[in-house]
């Protein structure tokens, strides 16, 4: 489908479904809760590039994410392949923790770093602990606030966040049990018409005006 | 400016406005001026009007969120690109905002103060009258969102025309 013609149609109530449709009839679409359960998936989710949306069984929209995007490398030349990034080892701006069978969304990096770190990242306190941080990162703790803000920020891993997870909830603004959800996987790689960005901005914009039956509950 | 009103079309249901700035037979105070109209969440695209056809497309930014969130174009360009955050660290002026009211620089070039990507300083710098500003403004608030906008604007370059703006980092 055309980059025009997608904006058009999603105007209409019935787009998802026929979103769903035109991928699947592409062998394009994946339920990624089937396949994160499927040890001998035929689709391996290291490979996923595209657009995930997070519902449930009532018709709410969590979130919708995108995975792959075309960027510049050192030399200001354009990638001509963008990178799969498996969404199960993602946190941000959700996380799909297998092992305890939820979901989060809408992460708080504020909490995860007082918790994980014992630092206010907002006034970049207890000073001695900041700097303790970033030498340990070869980082130099002289540097502005707002790169010390990134080197911080930087360091999250997923282990950690899942690990933090299982006694700090309040990490996600929202956790939901993965058996309440359908979490749909729609794969857009470099050669489509149009990229993952993309799609995920057509699909918000849709949901957040309640065209069709779906409705955005997300942040 | 008659090729992005046409890229549009497809929102043409939406209420837009587009305006563009140039400097020809202007000054300083007419970009300001222009710029204070720019009240309303949208897109906004830096030209380079020496270069070809869609070459003169520098960078397409967006402003504001559909979500509750005042930001304009007016706030999210003013000081980002054109006053810039750059302050004298030394001598007399220690701490005041280099060049602080003009997008013109002290050779009377037009000088994007900054950027969102790494851009060397010759790149930055432009014939003052080769600079022109497009903006799409949103009138009427959650009808349509910027970062659609943006993105639709960039996909229909990269992936119809084959082109990359310069100044744009993530498509």
């Amino acid at each position: 489908m055309k980059i025009s013609s997608l904006i058009k149609k999603s105007l209409h109530a019935e787009f998802y479904k026929d979103l769903i449709s035109e991928f699947e009839s592409n062998d394009k679409f994946i339920d990624l809760i089937s396949n994160i359960e499927d040890q001998n998936s035929s689709f391996n989710l290291n490979d996923f590039k595209g657009v995930m949306v997070i519902r449930d069984k009532d018709n709410n929209v969590y979130e919708t994410s995108s995975h792959g995007n075309f960027s510049k490398n050192k030399n200001k030349q354009v990638n001509t392949t963008f990178q799969s990034w498996n969404p199960t080892k993602r946190w941000t701006p959700t996380t799909i923790n297998v092992q305890e069978r939820i979901v989060g969304v809408g992460f708080e990096y504020k909490t995860f770093i007082q918790n994980r770190y014992g630092i206010n990242i907002d006034k970049l306190t207890p000073k001695d602990r900041v700097k303790k941080l970033l030498i340990g990162k070869n980082k130099n703790p002289e540097d502005e606030d707002s790169e010390k803000r990134k080197y911080i920020k930087n360091t999250i891993t997923v282990k950690d966040v899942h690990n933090l997870m299982q006694s700090k909830k309040d990490v996600y603004q929202t956790i939901l049990p993965l058996n309440d959800l359908i979490i749909d996987g729609f794969l857009i790689d470099e050669n489509h018409s149009y990229t993952p960005v993309f799609l995920k901005e057509v699909l918000k914009d849709h949901f957040k005006k309640s065209i069709g039956n779906l409705m955005w509950v997300g942040k | 400016m008659k090729r992005i009103i046409d890229f549009i079309q497809p929102f043409s249901e939406f209420e837009l406005e587009i305006n563009e700035f140039n400097f020809k037979n202007k000054d300083s105070a007419n970009f300001w001026d222009f710029i204070k109209k720019q009240n309303h969440k949208g897109v906004y695209i830096f030209i380079d009007s020496s270069k070809k056809e869609i070459k003169k497309i520098l960078y397409i930014g967006k402003a504001g969120k559909i979500e509750n969130n005042k930001t304009t174009i007016k706030k999210r360009t003013q000081s980002h690109y054109f006053l810039g955050r750059g302050k004298y660290r030394k001598g007399e002026n220690k701490g005041k905002r280099i060049n602080p009211n003009s997008p013109l620089n002290i050779d009377g070039m037009f000088e994007f103060k900054q950027l969102n990507s790494s851009v060397p300083k010759q790149d930055r710098i432009l014939k003052k009258d080769n600079f022109v500003m497009i903006t799409i403004q949103i009138l009427e608030d959650n009808s349509v969102s910027p970062e659609l906008l943006e993105s639709f604007l960039l996909n229909k370059l990269l992936k119809e025309y084959d082109y990359y703006p310069k100044f744009n980092n993530k498509i």
